[in-house]
C-alpha cells in the first residue's frame, strides 16, 4: 500500500506509485493554468447574457478538478472545486459563487507555486 | 483481468491508469469518449472483463454507453462500473437501469476503490471458475456420438455376437416348440448411461465388446446366441440345460471385469447385473418380442434392486 492508500497486495509501494503519479500531477497542474483563467473571468460575465454558458463551463471545470485533486493529494483544492460545482448546479446566488471561486483560485495558485 | 476505462478528462484517465496498475491490472485500455469505447469494444476478439465509464461525458455519456453495450450483447458477462462525482450520484439509478453493475465515486478513495476492486476481481474469479467447470462438463457430455444410447449396435469383433434384430428374427424362425425349449437371460450394464456420456462412440463400443466377451465366457456354452439390445442391455438365448444361477453369473462377470478395471477411463468401469433366466413355455401365446422384453426387464430389475441396496447402505 502506498502513501496515497492505493495498491493491492503486490503493489510496488509508495515510491513507485508516486513515480507513476508524477507526470499525472504535472498534467493536472498544467490544466489548472487554464482553469484559473476561466474562474477569474467569471465575475465579469456573471451578469452578462452569456452567464449561463459560463456557469456551465465553470461547473464542468470544477467537476474535472474535483474528480482528481484528492487522489493527487490536493484534498482542499478538490473539496473547494466540489463545493463550486454544487453551487453552480444549484444555481446559488452569485455572491456565494464568487466567494467559493475566490477560495478556489487561491488554492490553485498555492498549488502552482508549490510546484 | 482485461479492463476498459472511459473518461473524457485526460488527467483522470492518467490517474485511473496509475491506480489500476497499482492494483496489478496489466491488460488496460483507455477511451476518451463513449463512441471511442464502443469502437474499442467491438474491435476486441476477447471481451473485456470490466468497463469503467464516467457518467458525465459529452456526447454519449456513461449511462448511454452502458445501455448500448448491454443492447449489443445482452448475454455478455462484462461488468460495467460507473464512475461518478458527487454531482452524478442522482444518475446512479438510471445507470443501473441501463445495465451498470456497480459504481465508484470520484475522487477515487483508496478504501472504497480497494473494496470495489476486490469485489470485481472476486466476481471475475468466480466467472473463470464457472467457465472452467462448464468447459469440463461440455467435454464430458458432448463428445461426438454418431449412435444413440438406445441403438442396438453391434460391438465390433466379438465372435458370436449377433444383432438384436437377427436374434428376434432367428427366434421367430425356429418356431415356438424350439423356442419353448430355450432359455433366455438378460444382462444389463448398470452404469451404461454414465459410461455413454463420458466416452466416444469408439470407446463405448469397446466397452460393450468387453462386456459381451466376458458374458460369453461366463455362460460356458457354445450354443449361446448373444445380442446387444441397446441401452446397455444384452440378451442371451441358450438351449435348455444346466446354467449357473443369475447371481453366480453376475459375480463371475463382474469379477472378470474388475481384473481390467485399470484399463478403463475414470468412472467408465462397467458393472453388469444379471436377470433371472427365463424358460419358454409350449402353452404361452405371448409374442416373442414381449418375452424378450421381459428378459431385459428382469435384468433391469436387478439393476434397480442393486441401486436401491447401495442407497440404503449409504
Amino acid at each position: 500500500m502506498n502513501s496515497h492508500g492505493f495498491g493491492g497486495a503486490a503493489s510496488p509501494g509508495a515510491d513507485a506509485f508516486a513515480a507513476m503519479l508524477a507526470p499525472v500531477k504535472d498534467a493536472f497542474l498544467v490544466s489548472l493554468h487554464d482553469h484559473i483563467v476561466a474562474f477569474e473571468a467569471f465575475p465579469e460575465v456573471s451578469g452578462a447574457p452569456q452567464a449561463d454558458a459560463a456557469k456551465q463551463d465553470l461547473a464542468h471545470r470544477a467537476h474535472k478538478i474535483a474528480g482528481v485533486a484528492a487522489t493527487l493529494n490536493y484534498r482542499r483544492l478538490g473539496q473547494l472545486a466540489a463545493n463550486l460545482e454544487a453551487e453552480l448546479s444549484a444555481d446559488s446566488n452569485s455572491g456565494e459563487v464568487r466567494e467559493t471561486i475566490g477560495q478556489l483560485t487561491c488554492e490553485i495558485k498555492a498549488a502552482l507555486q508549490a510546484r | 483481468m482485461k479492463i476498459l476505462a472511459v473518461d473524457d478528462d485526460p488527467v483522470f484517465r492518467q490517474t485511473f491508469e496509475a491506480v489500476l496498475r497499482m492494483h496489478d491490472i496489466q491488460d488496460l485500455h483507455l477511451a476518451e469518449s463513449g463512441a471511442e469505447a464502443l469502437r474499442i469494444v467491438q474491435a476486441q476478439e476477447e471481451k473485456f472483463d470490466c468497463i469503467f465509464a464516467d457518467i458525465q461525458m459529452p456526447g454519449m455519456d456513461g449511462i448511454e454507453l452502458a445501455g448500448t453495450l448491454r443492447a449489443l450483447d445482452p448475454s455478455s458477462e462484462t461488468q460495467i462500473v460507473m464512475v461518478t462525482g458527487m454531482s452524478g450520484r442522482s444518475s446512479i439509478d438510471k445507470a443501473f437501469m441501463a445495465g451498470a453493475d456497480d459504481y465508484i465515486t470520484k475522487p477515487l478513495e483508496p478504501m472504497e476503490f480497494k473494496a470495489r476492486m476486490a469485489s470485481i476481481q472476486r466476481i471475475h474469479a468466480t466467472k473463470l471458475q464457472a467457465a472452467a467447470m462448464q468447459s469440463q462438463l461440455n467435454a464430458a457430455t458432448s463428445r461426438q456420438h454418431q449412435v444413440d444410447f438406445e441403438d442396438p449396435i453391434i460391438p465390433p469383433e466379438v465372435e458370436g455376437l449377433i444383432s438384436y434384430k437377427a436374434l428376434r428374427n432367428y427366434l421367430q424362425a425356429i418356431g415356438r416348440p424350439r423356442y419353448a425349449l430355450s432359455q433366455r437371460i438378460g444382462f444389463s450394464i448398470e452404469n451404461a448411461a454414465n459410461i455413454f456420456v463420458r466416452t466416444t462412440d469408439e470407446e463405448y463400443l469397446d466397452i460393450l465388446a468387453d462386456v459381451a466377451e466376458v458374458i460369453q465366457a461366463a455362460l460356458k456354452t457354445r450354443n449361446v446366441m448373444l445380442a446387444y439390445a441397446g441401452s446397455g442391455d444384452f440378451v442371451a438365448v441358450a438351449p435348455a440345460g444346466p446354467m449357473a444361477a443369475a447371481d453366480h453369473l453376475e459375480s463371475e462377470i463382474n469379477a472378470t471385469l474388475e481384473d481390467y478395471a485399470n484399463t478403463y477411463l475414470l468412472n467408465c468401469f462397467p458393472v453388469v447385473r444379471v436377470g433371472k433366466p427365463a424358460r419358454g413355455s409350449f402353452f404361452s401365446r405371448r409374442a416373442i418380442d414381449d418375452t424378450l422384453e421381459d428378459t431385459i426387464s428382469a435384468a433391469r430389475a436387478r439393476v434397480a434392486a442393486s441401486t436401491t441396496s447401495m442407497r440404503k447402505i449409504a
